[in-house]
């Protein structure tokens, strides 16, 4: 008697819910099925159901190759950098903004971060060869002349570019998931930091012990959903930046890029779906990974 | 319990959801693509009359086009009354830019949207035919497109072959080319180089020695954009310049390995000294600009290109600069060159016999080429000297307001019969003709490489050459080491297996043949 109560007072909601769950459907699940593909040698002539099946054939060139090592490693340790780096800065800042209480300084601060996410990539590329290029780059041209130092040519060096990448993906993305993490932090509840305040804690205990525990299951969800995604790269970042350049490969080279400048003669789209099916593995086995660490750890922060 | 058991078999219910959405979408589309092409058969066999009585069959035609062509609706109905009246066909005209060609061309071949007639070049053809996206054309050539290989040379047409059939039917265009070095006419004048008789590197290199002296502010070479300095240097690359021949395939037919070579060690020693000498300009290798851009900024003396006659007039249409051209090796021809954009007829074609009656049309018919070309007369082109069949725009229209850019004649199937746009020599047909049929072929022309058997190697091979062509050709690192390293990575790759594997079907092909 109360369930069925229960049911129909949200049957309002239950309808709300279904075009985002149709949308879900159609965008996320029927695709799915072109999996099959990653296991297809795909003739257009008999469609892809009809075309012949070639087991794990089309996964054999992503480990074949030498680099698959090379590719592998970059992809996570990248990845894992812009993870930790960028969520360490993102709440480092979000704290500091909602630190601020000027209305208009907050306004401009927060446009100002979120400005270079919504700058394409092809334009940042740009932006950063203004800076490296070798004879009329800002760093070789005003910088190191002015101290005597001798010009570096920044895209046949590949030791910098570590650096130069993870500084550009943090610049592009901190002002994203800075917005995500302010937002949070305005919706707490003052009467804690009151309470806080009354019990004699400066700031900087306010944040620790206030703030960042209330905080921890957006880093959480954020940070799994980052780890998903893992093994993916930011094409951009890793061939446009970098102008394609061929001495920095060693440690530009990503599984996207390398499936790209592999694959740009074959035009293989089963070896290319065997790419993208890897990839989703791996992000898959990792999420589940690091929710069963995070539930090991605190139950309440784990996303199911 | 309950709840766990309710969401497993919501999940169950929805994967079945999916394999039943999509084997429903698919067993009706392939039963009805038997059936067609079981009908298209039968046309063919029972009711042979080109320019028959039944209803207007509509071909699409999809291609790419570097400016505005959002008049392409127009010239389609224009080219329909023409093609309506010949052979009872109608004419869809797709042009898209060339920036999102290849990909809108893929998506198109995978949809299975209306597609009939459509150029195959940037992706190798034999691709193409794994991928079962186009198909044969012996047949239909014999019966309905007779009159191509009037105006095609066979040594030229029969290039579009993979495996024996033929795929692809190239164009008239530049079909040879020969290497030299193209730069700014007025400082070669100025320090009285002598490029007509400039024809080894070493010669090259004096000239470019006196430019880096005399002009301090200006680098005498770059390459072009995306850091190719050039993408041969006498020798057939045979497709992918993973095995090729040296000597642009005219003493045999033996396959090796480029980046072991000689030659290539040579060329790459001799850019690396140009480069430590000052004659190559600096990140060359990540050049953003073509060489022609750089010119006109002034910032550099010129360029390698493949070239043709004439070719000074193009270049200088992309320049404030007169050009001026050294000419370094002979012209030849091969088959990447003549493959390199071929038109072909897509699987989804319904009407197979009516494209190929279509392409006929566009091969032979002036009218059809001259408003595939340049557009409608007195909307987009007029005539400006009418006896030597030269045109230009119409008053009030020009490159930046047009609605349909004329620049890519070479891509169209015949452009030898069309008119000639104002700025070229009026002989420039007979005198590009003349050319292709005088270079020296290479003894594999006609043989296309199918890499279906090593494609994870050539996948991996094609990584590595990525890596280290470009900074090699650019001088941007040193051969000494460089070079040992890119050789120790191809072979690892194993190149050796797609040079075996390319001499095999070489020697094939060559037994075939003779």
């Amino acid at each position: 008697m109360k369930r069925s109560h229960k049911i129909k007072r949200f049957i309002p909601f239950y309808l709300m819910m279904i075009p985002s769950l149709l949308y879900l459907f159609i965008n996320n699940y029927i695709p799915m099925a072109g999996l099959i593909i990653a296991f297809k040698s795909v003739n257009y002539r008999v469609g892809i159901i009809n075309s012949p099946w070639v087991g794990f054939k089309n996964f054999e060139f992503l480990f074949k190759t030498k680099d698959a090592w090379t590719i592998t490693r970059n992809t996570i340790a990248y990845n894992a950098a812009f993870i930790i780096l960028g969520t360490v800065i993102a709440i480092a800042v979000a704290i500091l903004l909602n630190e601020i209480t000027k209305r208009i300084v907050k306004n401009v601060y927060q446009t100002v971060i979120l400005l270079p996410y919504l700058i394409s990539i092809i334009v940042v590329s740009y932006i950063v060869l203004a800076f490296l290029s070798y004879d009329t780059g800002y760093i070789n041209n005003q910088l190191f002349s002015a101290f005597g130092k001798d010009p570096i040519s920044w895209y046949n060096e590949p030791d910098y570019w570590p650096f130069i990448l993870i500084f550009v993906y943090i610049w592009k993305h901190f002002g994203y998931s800075c917005i995500i993490y302010y937002a949070t932090v305005v919706g707490f509840d003052k009467g804690y930091y009151e309470a806080a305040v009354i019990d004699g804690a400066n700031r900087w205990q306010t944040i620790t012990k206030v703030t960042l525990p209330m905080l921890t299951p957006t880093i959480v969800t954020l940070t799994l959903m980052n780890i998903g995604r893992i093994f993916y790269s930011d094409f951009g970042l890793f061939y446009q930046v970098p102008l394609n350049s061929g001495p920095l490969q060693n440690v530009t080279q990503t599984i996207d890029t390398y499936v790209y400048r592999g694959l740009i003669q074959l035009n293989d789209v089963g070896m290319s779906s065997a790419a993208g099916f890897y990839q989703s593995v791996v992000g898959f086995v990792l999420v589940l990974l690091a929710n069963m660490i995070v539930s090991k750890i605190s139950k309440d922060n784990a996303l199911f | 319990m309950i709840k766990k058991c309710i969401s497993i078999l919501l999940a169950l219910s929805m994967l079945l959801l999916v394999f039943a959405a999509c084997s429903g979408d698919s067993l009706p589309a392939s039963s009805t693509n038997g059936s067609e092409g079981s009908n298209a058969e039968g046309d063919g066999d029972d009711t042979i009359s080109p320019a028959d009585d039944g209803p207007t069959v509509n071909i699409t035609v999809a291609t790419f086009t570097s400016g505005d062509s959002s008049g392409a609706d127009d010239v389609a109905a224009e080219i329909s009354k023409i093609s309506v009246e010949k052979i009872n066909v109608e004419m869809t005209l797709t042009m898209i830019n060339t920036g999102s060609w290849q990909e809108q061309l893929n998506l198109m071949l995978s949809s299975g949207e209306e597609l009939d007639i459509f150029p195959v070049g940037q992706t190798p053809v034999s691709t193409y035919v794994n991928n079962g996206q186009i198909i044969e054309l012996d047949d239909l050539l014999e019966q309905y497109g007779q009159d191509i290989p009037t105006v095609i040379d066979p040594m030229f047409l029969n290039a579009g072959r993979v495996n024996g059939a033929l795929y692809g039917i190239t164009t008239n265009r530049d079909l040879a080319n020969y290497y030299g070095f193209f730069m700014r006419k007025d400082m070669a004048d100025q320090y009285n180089i002598d490029y007509e008789n400039i024809s080894t590197l070493d010669e090259l290199e004096k000239a470019l020695t006196i430019i880096r002296d005399s002009e301090p502010d200006m680098y005498p070479l770059t390459s072009g954009v995306g850091g190719m300095m050039i993408n041969a240097w006498g020798w057939d690359p045979l497709g992918d310049r993973l095995g090729v021949l040296l000597n642009s395939g005219i003493d045999n037919l033996d396959v090796v390995n480029l980046y072991e070579t000689d030659h290539f060690k040579d060329f790459v020693t001799r850019m690396r000294r140009w480069e430590q000498m000052g004659l190559i300009m600096p990140d060359s290798a990540n050049n953003q600009d073509s060489a022609e851009a750089n010119m006109m900024a002034g910032k550099v003396f010129g360029g390698f290109g493949h070239l043709k006659p004439n070719s000074y007039l193009t270049k200088q249409r992309s320049s404030t600069h007169e050009i001026a051209i050294a000419t370094l090796l002979p012209a030849t021809t091969n088959s990447s060159n003549v493959i390199g954009h071929m038109w072909s007829i897509a699987t989804n074609s319904k009407n197979p016999e009516k494209a190929m009656q279509m392409l006929n049309l566009m091969y032979i018919d002036p009218d059809v080429t001259n408003l595939l070309i340049f557009g409608i007369e007195g909307t987009h082109w007029q005539f400006l000297d009418e006896e030597n069949d030269i045109i230009g725009y119409v008053d009030g229209v020009d490159t930046t307001n047009t609605n349909y850019t004329p620049v890519l004649g070479w891509m169209w199937p015949n452009q030898f019969v069309g008119h000639i746009w104002v700025g070229d020599e009026p002989d420039v047909w007979e005198v590009l003709d003349t050319f292709n049929k005088n270079s020296t072929p290479s003894m594999a022309l006609g043989f296309v490489f199918d890499n279906a058997a090593v494609k994870n190697e050539v996948t991996a091979c094609t990584a590595v050459v990525d890596k280290y062509y470009n900074s090699l050709m650019c001088g941007s690192i040193d051969p000494e080491t460089a070079l040992p390293q890119f050789n120790q990575e191809l072979k690892d790759a194993g190149i050796d297996n797609i040079v075996a594997e390319k001499q095999r079907q070489l020697d094939e092909w060559n037994a075939n043949n003779s």
